[in-house]
């Protein structure tokens, strides 16, 4: 059956070796399921011939980039041919005129970025991924990143793209221009789709100028329930900064104890900001914001736009990741409901109810994340092995996305909902999915791209496939 | 099959939250373009070995053993798992349980025969210069393959007036541990012996596997000597020579990655290069030459391929010559240039012996 998808390829670009398989089984999702078989794609016209004959065969086809989604968006739940993209890798066209570049689907977002920055310009989203997810997985999941507070997410920089549909056709969507009114939007359709309306072979991207300069802040506060109405103050104050993240007591303690870092035990959640521009916007800007965070009772702010001293400002931020990895020895963090996001008013009842949630069900959950978007990153730390623990956690996300939706926000505000969000996503978007489905059925009318996420996801997201742990009673 | 190794590092596998950082410049992912070939795979097949999530495969075995270790991927990963910790456990259970690669396998055997790891007949037996300060330790890589290297390397520390002396070297046993397997601990026992025979109070390497392998490894911890790298007893020397040639110099991941040894051999380099350039990636993000792991000995294609590339980097940098300080390396390297390819790869000890025999100054090399 897959002898012709080989001959499409090359042996080269084909496996079904195990090794392959139990590899490309997952991504970095609690997910684990095998696909039949592995292609390495290095041209539109081998897509073409592969969804062609996938079409005819009915064999689910999944794009994948870097497997760095934490949703389960790219893993195989019914087997089949699984497509990865990363050969597919060049920058084609860098238009500094147009303010453009034209870029293949395996681009790794830092790559295109250091290629950029010769010219005096990036491509703005910057996903924690970035060092190696690639553009094709940031348009299919819509990422964003810390700087999404100024320059919006992936659709914000998304002009046109080349895309494959499911039955093989190559269609152009979107132009080459800044703005178009030209009928459907149908490439921001697109952004978002997860796989599963088409493979993304080509992108036209905006592009911005990097900054004259950057200034960075870290203002601490004695109570978290003020770090959300500071943050609601600076984002209606009239300035945009280009990052405004904070992180939560839970993640100061764990960075302390990891890193040995000297951050005030008494601190219960830290604003960490930056702005980007010329020196007298910058000295506004930065102004501004240290007069709301004083204002909202900050103890201590420190302010520098000397690199060396920005990156130790920094550090507590990138610091979050590995410590709450360690924070205790059973514990492990696990990607679950990781980013809601809400309205900015009510970002200070999200972040505080988020705890009430982790004392409620007796889980440790630590809360960081790009609060001047409304988003908060949720640090699950449980025992992965032991199902007891998993249960627990699931009460604990169905009340985080209750939380959420209640407070008229969203199930992901920049991870995409795969598996592992889409019982809650499809209850958030109970109005909409009729027409998702009927657009799915119109171009997809087989289901073999990316089949089962979702509105067609499984309804119970622990067992919509395998998990990866070997979880015991 | 049995992991009673991986069962100590467990945490290590839960832990890493499979992000992918890892692919980052790691050299056999670079080669290999298939997401199983990256530190990522390695930790998911681990987990899925010691849960038994996974039964064992031939192609379990290539997998483990195709990774230089040259700790890239652990310097990406933002959760600090010991990621090389793991693959070494995962190649001693491998091991353990009868499937070891039959190039690691007969390199384990020669060197029980010959007292190095290519099974060739003994040089000749150095004879112990008393009351020296250093006892020279040269390493099978320097010995039996880059001997004109080594040959110049000598040379140059008696032109410099440091006091050394031979002695009847075998194989530190460095790199068994990285492929599952164990020190022949005769060859230990011999090297302890006769390092203390000499009586010297530091033991000087020209490898930086041999310089780990003395200085890290437990059993070598009594051997009561300080331990030096070349590199920083040259930083220490006045050197007393100059080329106008452009130079660059590779990082080997022994001296870099896994010592922090950075500057001391940048150091050398500008006292007496004044056109000395950085490749892109170089220090801690300097991309392997493919020789280490275990992977010359049984991927031989892919590890010159390796170093192929990274000969590459050195050329993008019009540099004429390529300098690092590593047998291993240099040896690489070597075998991956292609005649038409100008650039001149040495040991920086045995281009300055080089320079020093040609004059101050000399355009010819």
């Amino acid at each position: 059956m897959f002898e012709k998808i080989k001959d499409i390829v090359g042996e080269k670009n084909f496996s079904d070796n195990l090794i392959d398989k139990y590899i490309y089984a997952s991504d970095a999702s609690i997910y684990q399921s095998l696909p039949s078989v592995i292609v390495r794609p290095g041209t539109v016209e081998e897509i073409q011939e592969i969804i062609k004959y996938a079409n005819k065969e009915r064999i689910p086809v999944i794009p994948r980039g870097a497997g760095t989604g934490e949703t389960g968006g790219a893993v195989p739940v019914d087997g089949g041919i699984v497509l990865d993209l990363k050969r597919m890798n060049k920058i084609k066209e860098i238009r500094i005129g147009d303010v453009l570049c034209k870029v293949e689907p395996g681009v790794v977002n830092n790559e295109l970025n250091n290629e950029l920055k010769e010219f005096g310009f990036f491509f703005p989203p910057t996903p924690g991924s970035g060092r190696v997810c690639t553009i094709g997985g940031m348009i299919a999941n819509n990422a964003s990143g810390m700087r999404a507070v100024k320059y919006g997410a992936t659709r914000d920089s998304v002009l046109g793209l080349k895309v494959v549909l499911p039955q093989g056709e190559l269609v152009s969507l979107g132009t080459e221009t800044i703005v178009h009114s030209s009928g459907y939007q149908l490439a921001r359709l697109m952004v978002g789709s997860e796989g599963t309306l088409g493979v993304i072979v080509e992108a036209t991207l905006r592009l911005r100028p990097l900054p004259e300069k950057r200034a960075a802040g870290r203002a601490m506060f004695y109570r978290l329930g003020d770090v959300g109405k500071a943050v609601s103050a600076i984002i209606t104050g009239g300035i945009i900064p280009s990052a405004l993240e904070f992180l939560d007591n839970i993640v100061i303690k764990s960075v302390n104890e990891v890193f040995n870092l000297d951050l005030p035990k008494n601190a219960e959640a830290i604003v960490l900001f930056e702005c980007d521009g010329n020196k007298a916007s910058i000295d506004y800007e930065i102004n501004k914001i240290k007069k709301v965070c004083q204002k909202f009772g900050s103890f201590r702010i420190d302010i520098s736009d000397d690199p060396q001293e920005m990156k130790e400002i920094w550090k507590i931020r990138d610091s979050a990741f590995p410590a709450t990895c360690r924070y205790k020895e059973n514990l492990v963090r696990m990607p679950l409901a990781e980013d809601v996001a809400v309205p900015i008013s009510k970002v200070s009842d999200l972040i505080v109810n988020l705890h009430k949630i982790g004392l409620k069900n007796n889980i440790i959950i630590g809360t960081y994340g790009h609060v001047g978007e409304g988003l908060v990153h949720t640090a699950f730390l449980i025992n992965p092995e032991l199902s007891e623990q998993w249960e627990k956690a699931k009460k604990a996300i169905s009340e985080i996305f209750v939380l959420a939706q209640n407070l008229g926000g969203t199930t992901s505000g920049e991870h995409g909902i795969g598996l592992s969000k889409a019982p809650y996503f499809k209850k958030e978007r109970k109005r909409a999915l009729n027409v998702m489905r009927k657009i799915k059925n119109a171009l997809d009318p087989n289901n073999i791209l990316n089949p089962h996420k979702l509105m067609d996801a499984p309804d119970d997201f622990l067992t919509a496939t395998k998990i990866r742990y070997a979880v015991r009673e | 099959m049995e992991t009673k190794h991986l069962e100590k590092w467990k945490k290590e596998m839960l832990v890493c939250i499979k992000c992918a950082y890892c692919f980052g410049d790691c050299p056999i992912y670079s080669q290999l373009g298939w997401e199983s070939a990256s530190a990522r795979a390695k930790m998911i097949l681990s987990y899925g070995l010691l849960t038994k999530g996974i039964e064992y495969t031939d192609s379990i075995l290539e997998n483990f053993f195709q990774c230089t270790t040259c700790k890239q991927c652990e310097l990406n990963c933002p959760a600090k798992v010991k990621i090389l910790d793991v693959i070494e456990a995962a190649r001693k259970d491998l091991v353990d349980n009868g499937y070891c690669y039959p190039a690691h396998k007969l390199m384990r055997e020669v060197v029980e025969k010959s007292g190095n790891i290519y099974g060739e007949e003994k040089r000749k037996k150095e004879s112990v210069q008393k009351g020296a300060e250093y006892a020279l330790f040269v390493g099978c890589v320097g010995t039996y393959r880059e001997d004109e290297s080594i040959k110049r390397t000598i040379k140059l520390l008696k032109k410099l007036g440091v006091s050394f002396t031979r002695f009847d070297e075998v194989c530190c046993g460095g790199v068994f541990p990285y492929v599952g397997l164990d020190n022949y601990q005769k060859n230990v026992q011999h090297n302890k012996e006769e390092i203390k025979k000499t009586g010297a109070k530091k033991l000087l390497t020209t490898c930086p596997m041999c310089y780990r392998t003395f200085k890290n490894n437990p059993e070598y911890s009594d051997l009561g000597v300080e331990v030096v790298h070349i590199t920083q007893l040259l930083n220490k020397l006045n050197i007393d020579v100059k080329t106008d040639k452009v130079v660059t110099y590779h990082d080997p991941c022994d001296l870099g990655r896994h010592l922090g040894i950075y500057e001391e051999p940048r150091e050398i380099i500008k006292k007496f290069a004044s056109h000395f350039v950085e490749m892109d990636k170089n220090r801690e993000n300097a991309h392997c030459c493919g020789a280490g792991g275990g992977v010359r000995g049984a991927f031989t294609r892919l590890s010159i391929n390796m170093a192929k590339n990274r000969l590459k980097e050195a050329l993008n940098t019009k540099a004429d010559v390529l300098l690092t300080e590593c047998p291993s390396c240099l040896h690489n390297f070597k075998n991956a240039k292609k005649k038409r390819q100008r650039i001149q790869i040495y040991n920086i000890s045995e281009y300055l012996s080089i320079l020093m025999d040609r004059g101050k100054k000399n355009e010819d090399l």
